[in-house]
Parts: structure tokens; sequence; C-alpha cells
């Protein structure tokens, strides 16, 4: 859930108090959608909490959208809901903003809305269970183009 | 017309806000209550002689300045490609 920016979202954020845009990328699947549904940001009240899904923005420039798993004292671990690697290091200070609503479909959806937060604690509290499942998938696929490419070692 | 489905709409502390992920099209718009009014009407199928018929009912002004807010706005939403005809 990315987008390349030049301070753009903050102005606004600044500005209307609101960022209002289309996600793209699927590092959010499958709460979000790529180019299909949009999302609601604000600037942060205070610190994040588990569960929030926040805007920030790397030093590359890149815009990230993602979700606070683990909340230490001094900075965040943040994953995307489609994602299998988190990051550690995520502080305050790139923190812009933190998801309040999203629009699918045309309606509007609160993250405080209990049907979501039964959604963000069932995807985190399954995170392993999900990861055991890539991980066997990846096994598959590669054990299966291994076997189709030829490659493997002949006795 | 209608409202193109690569746009969206959403009702943030009462003010209206347009986006959407086309490329050329940037940011998000904030709608004044008459855009908001029509943005609403183009969830569904309408014309434009019903927006104003429908604007006409809610608004307490002359039907002339009611017709030629509504064409400013549609047109408007044409040209970032928001109406789907």
């Amino acid at each position: 859930m990315s987008a390349q920016g030049s301070g753009a979202f903050e102005q606004t954020l600044r500005t209307e108090g609101v960022l209002f845009y289309r996600i793209e990328g699927v590092s959010m699947q499958p709460m979000l959608r790529q180019k299909r549904d949009a999302v609601v940001v604000r600037p942060p009240q205070g610190r994040l909490k588990k569960y929030d899904v926040a805007l920030y923005r790397r030093d590359s420039g890149k815009y990230v959208l993602h979700r606070v798993v683990r909340v230490l004292p001094d900075r965040y671990v943040i994953r995307g809901d489609n994602c299998f690697s988190d990051e550690t290091d995520i502080t305050d200070r790139e923190i812009i903003g933190v998801l309040t609503d999203f629009v699918r479909k045309g309606r509007q959806k609160p993250v405080t809305a209990p049907s979501y937060r039964l959604y963000t604690r069932l995807w985190v509290g399954l995170y392993p269970v999900r990861r055991f499942l890539h991980v066997c998938k990846g096994f598959l696929t590669e054990g299966l183009w291994v076997h189709l490419s030829g490659r493997r070692t002949k006795k | 017309m209608k409202l193109s489905s690569d746009f969206q709409t959403v009702e943030i502390d009462g003010k209206r806000y347009l986006t959407s992920a086309v490329r050329g099209f940037q940011g998000q718009i904030a709608c004044n209550e008459t855009a908001s009014f029509i943005l609403q009407k183009l969830r569904r199928r309408t014309s434009e002689k019903a927006i104003v018929k429908a604007m006409c009912r809610a608004f307490d002004a002359p039907a002339a300045q009611i017709e030629t807010d509504v064409r400013e706005v549609l047109d408007s939403l044409r040209r970032i490609g928001a109406l789907k005809e």
C-alpha cells in the first residue's frame, strides 16, 4: 500500500486536517483492494496503538499504509495485512497519519466498527498460521518448479 | 449520467470529499454544499434535469441560479473524467 510523494500528503493533512485517497498496492489486502478502495487518514493524536493502520513515509520518500502489530517504547513493529515481513524501525517521527475510515463500494466504514475490530484481531492473531501456510505454499511451488524445470540432480 | 466508479466520495465531519486513483488525477477535492448534494445524486444514474429538480426542492434558491450551479459542477466533474454519461 504505497505511493511516491514529495510531501503532498503532509501538506494536505496540515491544510485540510484530513487526507482522502484511493490506495495503490496489494500489501493491505484483503482489507483494502488496489485502486478500488479509498482511505481516510487523519493526523495521529498521541502514540499509535496496536491494530492502528499507520501512514508513514520511508526515507526513500515512499508513503506506506501498514498496520501496527506491536508498540515498543521508542518505535513500532509494522506489517501490511498481506505481507510476511515486519518493519521494526518506524518511529513516531515517520508517522504522518492514522487510518480512521475506509470506503468500499461507496460505503464508508469507520475503524471503530465492531466487524472491523473483529477482523483486525483475527487477522493479526492468525498471523503465525497464515505465515506457516505461506511458507508451505512457497515450498510446494518452489519444489514443483525445480521438478518441472529439470533442475533436480540426477543420480 | 453517473459518478464514474474510478471516483470515490466520503463525508468527513459534515464535509464531502472526492478522490480517485485515475492516472493524472492527484489528491482530493473538498466539495461545497451544492457539489456535495450533486455527488450524492450521482451515486445512482440520473440526469441534469432530475438533479436540478431535486435541488429546487431541497434549497431555497431561484431555479435559474440552481441550473447554473448544477451545470458548473457537472462541467467540472466532466473535466476530471468523473462523469459516466
